[in-house]
C-alpha cells in the first residue's frame, strides 16, 4: 500500500512541479481561512438563501421549448458551468465544516483533501439537486404548470442477446421518472449540465357561467305507502322459511328436489336434495327462463323436467350450446312465512309502539331520499360542468387514469370470484367505456380545483379529521388507527379532495336555478303499490337473493 | 534497502498539513513557508538515507531531515496485553524551491 502512495504522489509532484506552484500553495491558506467565515452567515437566511439561490439558477439557466403533442411538452435545459462550479464549491464548503478525515480533527481538514475524498458524493448529490431544482427553474422560468411529475431522456445501457446467442451493450434513450433517470445521468467534469424532460400541462380553460346553474329536482316525498313498504321489507327480512306440507308450489318458495341432469342422453350430473327456489334461476352455470312458471302449481313427490340451453361460456365445453334436460322430484317445500307488526317484532327493533316505528322509518326513508336527490343534483351540475368546459385533456393523463380504474375494477371482479373468461370479455368493454368515463372525471376535476381556487374555497384541518371521524365510525375502528391508515398511501389526498369537491358542488347548489319535475320514479312504485302490493314485496325479495347468490 | 521502503507512506495528517504550510523553528529564514512534510519510514532508516529517498522519489532537493521514533502504545483486550508496533516518523524540510503535493 505505502509503495503504491508513494508512487502517485511522486506522479504527482512530477507533473506539477513548476515555477508558479510555490506562489499558489501560498495562497491556499488565505482561501482556506476565508472559507468558514462565509458558512458561519448560512444558517441564519436559510429560506431566503435558498430563494435566492433559484432566482439566480433560474437566472443562469437556458431553456428550449418544444411542442410534442396536445398539453405535452419538451424540455430541453441547459445549466452553464459556472454555476455548476459554484454549486459545487458551496457544497464542498458546506460538507468541509463536518467531514471527519483520517488525521484531521472535525472541520480542520483542508478543502482540497475534502475534495479529493467526497468528489464522487458530491457529484452525486450535486447532479439530483442540479436536475431537480434545474427543472423547477425552468418551469418557473417559462411560466409553466405541469401536471404530475417530468419524464426525464437518458440514454441507458442494455444488454441485449444477438443471434449468436452472445450477450451485446445497446444504448438506447429512454423517458424515465426522476429518481431512475438521475442513476443514469453523468455530470460533465467541464462545460454544461444539459438535460431534457417531458411534461404534461394543466390545461387552460374558461369556465362556464356559475350561477344560476339550471338543476331539475323531482317532486318526491316520502308517503303513507313507501313507510308500508319498508315496513313490509323490514318484516320479511325477519321472516322464516316454514315447511309446507300440503298443497301446491307458490312463486318464490324454497324447493328441496333431486336432480338429473342429461346432455345428449348421457347423464353429466345427478344430485340429491338440492336447494332452489320457485323462479327463474340458474342451475349448474345454466341459466332456467321459465322454471318459476313451470313449478308453480306442482305438489310434493311431482316430478317436473325442464330443458335449457347451455350457455357458450359454461365450464364444460364439452357441453356448450347444446340443450340439457333436467330433471327434478320435488321432495320438500318451504314458504317465508313473514311475522306481523307485533309486540316481540317492536322489540326485535327496539321501538315501544307501531307508531315510534313508523315515524322512525318515515324520517329514516326521508334522509335517504334528501340524500338520493341531492346527489342526483350534484351529478347535474357536474354534468352541466363537463358540458359547458370546453377542455383538452392530456392523452398520457387520461391513458394512465383509464388503465388505474380498469385495474382496479378488475380485481374487484376477480376478489367477486367472476371466471378468467368472463372477466377479460368485460375488459374489452370496459375499456371502451372507461376511456370516456376518465376523461369525464379529469375534466371535472380540473373545473371544480379551478373553482375552488377562485372561490377559495378549501377544507380545513377539522373538516377533514371530521371526515375521518366518520369513516372511523362506520368501520368501528379506532379514529388514529383510520388517520394513519389513511395517511400511508394517497388516501388523505383523495378524502381531501373528495371533501373540497363536495364543497364546491354545495356552493354551487346553492346558487343553482332549481325547478321542481313530476318524479318519474314515484309515479311507478305508486302504480305497483296500488296495483298489487304483494307483488312489489316479492320482487324485492328476488332481487335480493339474487345478489346473495 | 530499497528507497520504496525507506519511506513508507506521506502522513496526511493536521499537523503534517501544517508543517508544509506554516514556518518552523528549523526554517524561521523563509517567512510564510513551511515547506516541511511528514512522512512515516522504516524504523531503521538514518536521516541520509531518508533524504536520498526523498530527493528520488519526488525529484526535489532537501534541506533537513528530522526523525522521531514514535514508541508503540500498550493496548489490552480482556486480560491479554499487547502492544502497537513501533514506527519512526521523519519530517522532510525541502529547500526553498520545491515542494511536494501529499494530496
Amino acid at each position: 500500500m505505502s509503495d503504491e502512495d508513494v508512487a502517485v504522489n511522486q506522479e504527482d509532484t512530477a507533473a506539477e512541479q513548476d515555477e508558479e506552484q510555490p506562489e499558489q500553495d501560498a495562497k491556499q491558506p488565505e482561501q482556506d481561512e476565508e472559507q468558514p467565515e462565509q458558512d458561519e452567515e448560512q444558517p441564519a437566511e436559510e429560506l431566503s438563501e435558498e430563494e435566492q439561490a433559484m432566482a439566480k439558477l433560474k437566472e443562469a439557466i437556458s431553456v428550449e421549448k418544444e411542442e410534442i403533442g396536445p398539453l405535452r411538452l419538451k424540455l430541453t435545459v441547459t445549466v452553464p458551468q459556472d454555476t455548476l462550479d459554484e454549486r459545487r464549491g458551496d457544497q464542498f464548503a458546506e460538507l468541509k465544516r463536518d467531514a471527519l478525515v483520517p488525521g484531521f480533527r472535525k472541520g480542520h481538514a483542508p478543502l482540497r483533501l475534502v475534495e479529493k475524498r467526497f468528489a464522487t458524493d458530491v457529484g452525486e448529490q450535486l447532479k439530483t439537486q442540479l436536475i431537480g431544482s434545474g427543472y423547477l427553474a425552468a418551469v418557473e422560468k417559462e411560466d409553466l404548470k405541469p401536471l404530475g411529475d417530468p419524464l426525464f431522456w437518458v440514454k441507458v445501457k442494455e444488454e441485449r442477446v444477438g443471434d449468436d446467442d452472445k450477450p451485446y451493450k445497446v444504448e438506447t434513450e429512454k423517458l424515465l421518472p426522476i429518481d431512475k433517470a438521475v442513476d443514469n445521468m453523468i455530470l460533465p467534469k467541464e462545460g454544461p449540465l444539459t438535460f431534457s424532460c417531458e411534461l404534461e400541462l394543466k390545461p387552460e380553460f374558461e369556465l362556464p357561467e356559475l350561477e344560476k346553474i339550471p338543476v331539475k329536482r323531482p317532486a318526491v316525498a316520502i308517503d303513507d305507502d313507501d313507510v308500508e313498504s319498508e315496513l313490509e321489507r323490514m318484516c320479511m327480512m325477519r321472516g322464516v322459511f316454514q315447511p309446507v306440507e300440503e298443497g301446491e308450489v307458490e312463486a318464490d318458495d324454497l324447493l328441496y328436489a333431486d336432480m338429473k341432469i342429461t346432455v345428449d342422453e348421457e347423464v353429466i350430473a345427478r344430485e340429491e336434495n338440492v336447494e332452489l327456489a320457485a323462479r327463474d334461476l340458474r342451475v349448474k352455470g345454466v341459466p332456467l327462463v321459465g322454471f318459476g312458471k313451470a313449478v308453480v302449481g306442482k305438489a310434493l313427490g311431482d316430478q317436473v323436467t325442464f330443458e335449457a340451453e347451455v350457455p357458450d361460456d359454461h365450464e364444460n365445453i364439452d357441453i356448450r350450446g347444446k340443450t340439457a334436460q333436467f330433471e327434478f322430484v320435488i321432495c320438500e317445500v318451504k314458504r317465508l312465512e313473514v311475522p306481523p307488526i307485533d309486540e316481540e317484532f317492536l322489540a326485535t327493533t327496539g321501538f315501544d309502539s307501531e307508531k315510534e316505528l313508523r315515524a322512525a322509518t318515515r324520517s329514516s326513508l326521508e334522509s335517504q331520499l334528501d340524500a338520493t336527490i341531492n346527489r342526483g343534483m350534484r351529478e347535474q351540475i357536474g354534468q352541466y360542468l363537463v358540458d359547458k368546459t370546453v377542455l383538452e385533456i392530456p392523452e398520457g393523463l387520461s391513458q394512465r387514469q383509464t388503465d388505474r380504474s380498469i385495474a382496479r375494477r378488475m380485481i374487484e371482479m376477480y376478489q367477486a370470484g367472476i371466471p378468467q373468461a368472463q372477466v377479460e370479455k368485460e375488459m374489452d368493454e370496459l375499456r371502451a367505456r372507461a376511456h370516456d368515463q376518465a376523461v369525464r372525471d379529469l375534466k371535472l376535476f380540473f373545473i371544480l380545483e379551478k373553482i375552488a381556487e377562485e372561490r377559495n374555497i378549501d377544507v380545513t384541518e377539522e373538516q377533514l379529521n371530521g371526515a375521518i371521524a366518520q369513516i372511523a365510525r362506520q368501520s368501528n375502528r379506532r379514529f388514529d388507527r383510520v388517520r394513519d391508515e389513511l395517511s400511508k398511501g394517497e388516501g388523505l389526498k383523495t378524502l381531501y379532495l373528495q371533501l373540497r369537491d363536495q364543497q364546491v358542488l354545495k356552493a354551487l347548489l346553492e346558487e343553482a336555478e332549481i325547478t321542481e319535475t313530476e318524479g318519474p320514479k314515484k309515479k311507478k312504485k305508486v302504480k305497483k303499490k296500488k296495483t298489487a302490493k304483494k307483488k312489489k314485496t316479492t320482487k324485492k325479495k328476488v332481487s335480493r337473493k339474487k345478489t346473495d347468490e | 534497502m530499497d528507497i520504496y521502503h525507506v519511506i513508507k507512506r506521506p502522513l496526511v495528517t493536521e499537523k503534517g498539513t501544517h508543517q508544509s504550510q506554516q514556518s518552523h523553528e528549523a526554517t524561521r529564514h523563509r517567512r510564510a513557508r513551511g515547506g516541511a512534510y511528514a512522512f512515516e519510514v522504516h524504523p531503521e532508516a538514518s536521516k541520509p538515507t531518508i533524504k536520498q529517498a526523498i530527493e528520488k522519489i519526488y525529484s526535489v532537493k532537501v534541506q533537513s531531515v528530522r526523525t522521531a521514533r514514535r514508541i508503540g502504545k500498550t493496548r489490552r483486550v480482556r486480560y491479554k496485553t499487547g502492544k502497537t508496533a513501533d514506527w519512526k516518523k521523519a519530517v522532510v524540510v525541502l529547500h526553498a524551491d520545491y515542494h511536494i503535493d501529499l494530496f
